[in-house]
């Protein structure tokens, strides 16, 4: 017992530290696989679950609210209101989009801005200047896909032959459904 | 029915063939985002933190400095209050000066607190008056080391203490509505933060509230026309004119609406620098009277604050009273406490307003508009303050004279204005 104990070869001590690819995994604004992620449509939500009240989506390290306005039309906005910056997942959906609970601006789904309520004539002076910062979104297959690219570059929402076909045969067919079979 | 939605996706598809085309300025354009460090941040050394240092601060109520020790944060700084057994309240730095476990897990004694590792006993001011472990009980010694401490003084039933260079130190802030009672009236004090519709400690940037002391225009939307009044109809109108002053102690905002009775309601808020809330009870029950309580948001650090009020009352508990009238439409919805997370999506207040900007909001990301301008200049103010310093000079509303008058404000509901009390030259 009194003799040294050696070890053959490394231990566990000697590991190096691991590391992962970052240009693979990381998705946030401006990384290499974030960037490339934004060229393509994402599926965000079921269209059944896109409704008058505004739910909160994370996508690619973003906060977004997404809605139906009174017209049928979905709406996918960064969470902060462009004004002063509170969550639009207070705000309260209208026939022409949604308004923030706090000052009522009131947007329409593609960010327009239609009202600033506490501004001399409902803002028209200036409310064409501001944006709420928005997505493009599409509805297919029961399913509303975002697209969160550059402008130009936003190509043709993609179309599965063999999902088209069962939706066509099967319409209804919900996700889970789907993802299970 | 399946085969009838079936032939709708059919069509939608076919129509989608074409590429869409949008304009540029998709949420993927956003520049990045940030927000004004040097207003919003206020642990040690940095220019607010530093602004937040040369003035008192409540902390606490003195009901809360009692031979239990306290955990307070206050500026990002964790301390420990207390009160001795001569009755004297001690605010320290919660990390003894020996080898720094908490004291917090001290125990008060007549004249101090005793750290419960090695047993060293600190008076109110820090110094340090045993070490039982050392011989003589560190005689030798013991006189080298101060536990940090900070000044307190017991003033409107709150415990205020001063964080900034001792020789910068001003007399304790007065105010002439905190002074002068009338008949059966007494000062009491609230810790439940009134004023953000919520939780006790909210879980954003300080200035997200104070600055929204000088916006009249989110009432009549947030308390008034998104999901119904929360006050009385008169006070959650739009209001029939707004204006807004930069005053010798903060920012002044005055609005005119229209009373059920058919007179005009003339209300006026105050913004004081740093950090107090001179705005009237927003229920009106009484009328052409200063404000009757003033709230103190306290930055406990960047991320967090409270607030405590100290009011004169004639009512124990009740510093904002209620009316009968009012309180059946009001009163009797939940309480915050009581609501879901989807009543509060569906009826936001304050709570939800305030902490949905953010931890801290992004400055850089704002359109202010026309409506802002009160916010615009309480910015401005703090702006100026903060050149102040950094120029050697001392801040608005500090005074080193113990002569000086409680400070008049002008905040009330009121049926007509009072004489301006504080025009900036
Ligand atoms: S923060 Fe949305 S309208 Fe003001
Ligand atoms: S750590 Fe407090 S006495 Fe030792
Ligand atoms: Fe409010």
């Amino acid at each position: 017992m009194r003799q040294r104990a050696a070890v053959a070869g490394k231990t566990a001590y000697s590991r190096p530290s691991p590391t992962y690819l970052r240009e693979l995994t990381e998705v946030g604004r401006g990384t290499p696989m974030g960037e490339l992620m934004r060229r393509y449509w994402q599926v965000i939500a079921l269209s059944r679950d896109t409704t008058g009240t505004p739910r909160k989506i994370r996508l690619l390290g973003e906060d977004l609210v997404l809605f139906r306005d009174g017209q049928g039309r979905p709406g996918l906005f960064h969470a902060r209101c462009t004004h002063r910056g509170t969550t639009l997942y207070y705000g309260k959906v209208e026939e022409r989009g949604i308004r923030c609970c706090y000052h009522g601006w009131l947007c329409d789904v593609e960010g327009h801005c239609l009202e600033q309520p506490c501004e001399p004539d409902s803002g028209a002076r200036f409310r064409d200047k501001v944006r709420e910062p928005w997505y493009p979104v599409e509805k297919r297959y029961g399913l509303i896909f975002a697209y969160m690219g550059p402008s130009p570059k936003i190509p043709v929402l993609p179309r599965q032959s063999s999902a088209k076909s069962r939706f066509a045969t099967r319409g209804g067919l919900s996700c889970r459904a789907f993802a299970s079979k | 029915m399946a085969g009838g939605r079936g032939r709708k996706a059919a069509r939608k598809t076919h129509s989608m063939t074409q590429r869409k085309i949008i304009g540029e300025d998709t949420a993927y354009a956003m520049p990045p985002s940030s927000h004004r460090k040097e207003l919003t941040e206020v642990g040690r050394g940095t220019p607010m933190g530093e602004l937040m240092r040369r003035y008192w601060h409540p902390v606490a109520t003195i009901k809360d400095a009692t031979s239990i020790p306290k955990r307070i944060r206050m500026l990002g700084e964790d301390l420990v209050l207390f009160r001795d057994g001569q009755g004297r309240p001690g605010l320290v730095y919660a990390r003894c000066a020996h080898r720094g476990t908490t004291l917090y897990y001290g125990k008060v004694e007549e004249r101090g607190i005793r750290c419960c590792y090695h047993g060293w006993l600190f008076d109110v001011e820090g110094r340090c008056l045993e070490q039982p472990c050392e011989p003589e009980l560190g005689i030798k010694h013991r006189n080298g080391v101060r536990q940090p401490w900070y000044p307190v003084r017991e003033h409107y039933g709150l415990i205020f203490a001063y964080m900034g260079p001792p020789e910068k130190m001003p007399e304790l802030p007065r105010f002439e509505c905190l002074e002068q009672l009338s008949d059966g009236e007494f000062i009491d004090v609230d810790d439940r933060s009134i004023g953000t519709q919520g939780d006790v400690i909210m879980p954003c940037n300080w200035l997200q509230h104070f600055e929204n002391v000088a916006d009249p225009y989110h009432v009549p939307i947030l308390h008034g026309s998104f999901t119904g009044s929360h006050f009385t109809n008169s006070t959650t109108q739009m209001p029939l004119d707004a204006e807004f002053a930069i005053t010798t102690r903060g920012v002044e905002v005055r609005t005119r609406r229209p009373m059920e009775d058919g007179r005009i309601l003339f209300r006026i808020s105050e913004a004081v620098l740093p950090t107090v809330r001179a705005v009237a009870n927003p229920f009106a029950p009484r009328l052409d009277e200063p404000v009757t309580a003033l709230g103190w948001v306290m930055p406990i650090d960047d991320t967090h604050f409270r607030i405590y009020t100290a009011g004169r009352t004639r009512e124990k508990g009740v510093l904002f009273p209620v009316p009968e009238s009012v309180r059946r439409n009001f009163r009797n919805a939940p309480s915050w406490f009581d609501m879901t997370e989807e009543e509060r999506r569906a009826r936001p207040g304050d709570w939800e307003a305030q902490t949905g900007q953010g931890p801290i909001t992004l400055h850089s990301e704002e359109h202010l508009a026309t409506s802002d301008v009160g916010l615009v200049m309480v910015r401005r103010l703090f702006d100026e303050q903060l050149r102040a310093i950094a120029s050697g000079e001392d801040p608005i509303n500090v005074s080193f004279d113990p002569g000086t008058a409680p400070t008049k404000l002008s905040s009330g509901n009121w049926t007509t204005y009072p004489p301006s009390t504080g025009a900036a030259e």
